[in-house]
């Protein structure tokens, strides 16, 4: 907070966050008091939260002999869905979901990630985290690249709302001097 | 052998005292006067007669009495007001006394007064009978109707509004009134009354007058600063 005007007569005082809230919740209300001879007035000052899901890199690719990749995304929500989509999608697997919170990089792994996930503790209340995933499929002994999309959606609970991003992973094939 | 002492007059001689203690032989008669408050010019005096009468006849004394020279006075010259100030209509009424054909007003100093104007935007003023104004508005610079100030001292009284004193101090304000006779090159006289008003009170507002409270709501992105203004006469701080 900062005061910009006199401490007499007619004067203004300047409020500003110091970061931006990627917690899904608003920050809880801050009490300014403003006191003269005339009395004590109030500045209450508050910050907006918003839920959202972010995927850190839009496609993830592997070579033709890597069998897994690791994927990351932001998000702050509360419940959270993975899904694997395309034609090839059935060629792939998760095979490993963990998250890492602010300041933590201990990573926490969710055990069972075939339907709704719940990160302990709600950490997206108040920052967002950091969750990862762990793709894998066989080697790719096609001509064609393999792929998939994997998408994250996001949903608090409140209401209908829900929050998604993919990232398409895609794996490619070995190149030789007959293909063309 | 007495006489008869009488005065005669073509006038009304109520302002004259005659006194002859030894109407008998070689005595005097002793003539006194009121004040005549009529305004002095050439011409403008009040006239009797007395006459003193005996067996051998009638004696005429003529009396005559010039005016009084020309004056304004505001009667009182100190006026007070409190801090909230004075309405069009509630204003403070300013009085006082003149002999003049015409009177003009102005402000001496202070910029938290306004005389009493007409539709047209004249200053104007009016005439007052010792309890309250009397008769029409009159615009400054102009005069009763009759000139009454030749024969006599006649009460004027002016309108003033006064601004609200938002400051924690009290102040004063002057309000000046010119009189003039029939001559309006001469150099008219003068009479300022000084108006003092109250000190205010200390007030503090967020944004705006009576506001005590804001809410301040900054988007979850929102790092610029909003500001809000503090309206005060007096010291504040932030916690």
């Amino acid at each position: 907070m900062t005061n910009n005007g006199s401490s007499s007569g007619n004067g203004a005082v300047s409020f500003h966050p110091v970061n931006a809230n990627w917690g899904r919740l608003g920050k809880a209300e801050v009490y300014f008091n403003v006191t003269g001879a005339a009395g004590t007035r109030t500045i209450e000052v508050s910050q907006d939260g918003h839920e959202f899901v972010s995927a850190n890199s839009a496609i993830g690719e592997m070579e033709y002999y890597n069998t897994e990749i690791q994927v990351s995304f932001y998000t702050n929500s509360k419940y959270l869905e993975l899904a694997l989509s395309g034609p090839e999608s059935s060629k792939f697997s998760i095979t490993r979901v963990y998250y890492t919170v602010p300041g933590n990089n201990t990573p926490v792994d969710i055990n069972d990630w075939s339907g709704q996930m719940e990160p302990t503790g709600d950490p997206g209340q108040d920052d967002r985290y950091l969750l990862f995933v762990q793709v894998s499929t066989a080697y790719n002994e096609g001509q064609t690249e393999k792929k998939c999309t994997l998408t994250l959606t996001g949903s608090s609970g409140v209401g209908n709302n829900s929050y998604s991003d993919s990232t398409d992973i895609v794996q490619h094939y070995e190149q030789t001097g007959d293909n063309s | 052998m007495g006489g008869i002492i009488g005065s005669k007059s073509g006038r009304s001689a109520d302002w004259l005292t005659i006194q002859a203690s030894n109407p008998t032989g070689n005595n005097p008669i002793d003539y006194s006067v009121s004040q005549f408050n009529g305004r002095q010019e050439t011409g403008n005096k009040r006239t009797t007669t007395s006459t003193v009468s005996g067996s051998a006849g009638d004696r005429t004394v003529n009396i005559n009495q010039t005016g009084r020279p020309l004056y304004v006075a505001f009667d009182p010259l100190n006026y007070s007001v409190a801090a909230a100030g004075a309405s069009v209509s509630s204003p403070l009424l300013l009085t006082g006394r003149t002999n003049a054909k015409t009177l003009t007003f102005s402000i001496g100093s202070g910029a938290f007064i306004e005389l009493k104007k007409d539709g047209s935007n004249n200053v104007v003023y009016k005439q007052h009978d010792g309890t309250s104004p009397t008769g029409t508005y009159i615009i400054s610079g102009n005069g009763p109707t009759g000139d009454p100030g030749l024969s006599d001292e006649w009460m004027f009284c002016i309108e003033i509004i006064v601004d609200e004193n938002t400051t924690l101090s009290s102040r004063s304000a002057t309000v000046v009134v010119s009189a003039l006779g029939t001559d309006t090159t001469a150099t008219p006289v003068t009479s300022t009354a000084t108006i003092t008003q109250s000190s205010g009170s200390s007030y503090l507002w967020l944004e705006e007058t009576n506001q005590t409270e804001v809410t301040l709501t900054f988007a979850w992105n929102e790092t610029t600063a909003q500001t809000v203004d503090v309206l005060s006469n007096d010291q504040w701080s932030v916690s």
